[in-house]
């Protein structure tokens, strides 16, 4: 099993890794990525009938160091 | 050489030829290759819930070489004895969303919780989602997997619902290669 792994805050998060991260994201360095994963819904559980929607997870990296920035707003929730 | 020795030869032969044929079958399931069913709705849309076989690369085993993005087979961590095909979202060191999906799933709400809580994936471990995420027991249930749990990298998959022939050699059965989907976003986005 994992270790115990502590829940932080994306205050903590982004003020443990600004010092790092800053100089790069000035200098365009840093690089947007995504995974697009999906929230299936069975419609027709006796036939596997299925609907797929998108769920894309937005990355950061910027100087060798990746943090999730996917908000409320990556997939228009309100 | 007696008569009664020479009468068994063919027998201790085919024993001999059925062992090594047995040897030769674990070595490349547990170290070369590996074609094994996969069940459940955890993968969808990219495995079937039923009658869908992926084709995983056991030179990835342990993680090695293993990118986030990439689709593994892994011993389920609450229950080694079985096995669980998910993605890898997060590489060690990675910060993480434990579950960003948690607000679409709870319909309605508008919490902003899910952007909120983070994990540091530690050395040495990955955290795995499934690429349904309304219905996947991963890493958001039982934390990040050690990377000696990851058995292999799934490559390709048949899916055995689909017909035999489907009009064109590269899809017999259903094939269809399972590739890494991090991508990197166009500055348009």
């Amino acid at each position: 099993m994992a270790p115990p792994t502590p829940i932080q805050s994306r205050e903590e998060v982004l003020r443990g890794k600004k010092c790092l991260t800053m100089v790069d994201n000035k200098k365009g360095k840093c690089t947007l990525t995504s995974i697009t994963q999906f929230q299936c819904r069975f419609e027709n559980s006796y036939e596997g009938e299925y609907i797929c929607l998108p769920f894309k997870r937005l990355f950061e990296e910027c100087s060798g160091i990746r943090i999730e920035v996917t908000d409320r707003f990556t997939n228009n929730d309100k | 050489m007696s008569s009664a020795a020479a009468s068994l030869k063919p027998f201790t032969s085919a024993f001999s030829y059925t062992i090594r044929a047995i040897c030769f079958l674990h070595i490349t399931h547990s170290y070369i290759y590996e074609f094994t069913e996969t069940r459940g709705e955890s993968m969808l849309p990219t495995l079937a819930a039923e009658n869908d076989y992926v084709h995983a690369i056991k030179k990835y085993k342990d993680g090695k070489g293993c990118q986030i993005g990439d689709c593994i087979v892994a011993a389920k961590p609450t229950d080694p004895s079985h096995r669980v095909c998910k993605r890898i979202t997060g590489m060690p060191g990675d910060y993480i969303l434990i579950d960003p999906s948690l607000n679409a799933i709870r319909e309605g709400t508008d919490l902003d919780e899910p952007f909120e809580s983070y994990i540091q994936v530690p050395d040495g471990h990955v955290w795995v989602t499934g690429d349904n995420l309304s219905h996947s027991l991963d890493s958001r249930t039982y934390n990040s997997i050690p990377m000696g749990l990851i058995k292999g990298k799934i490559v390709a998959a048949n899916d055995f619902n689909k017909p035999f022939w489907n009009g064109s050699l590269t899809n017999i059965l259903g094939f269809r290669w399972i590739k890494n989907i991090y991508v990197e976003e166009s500055n348009d986005n």
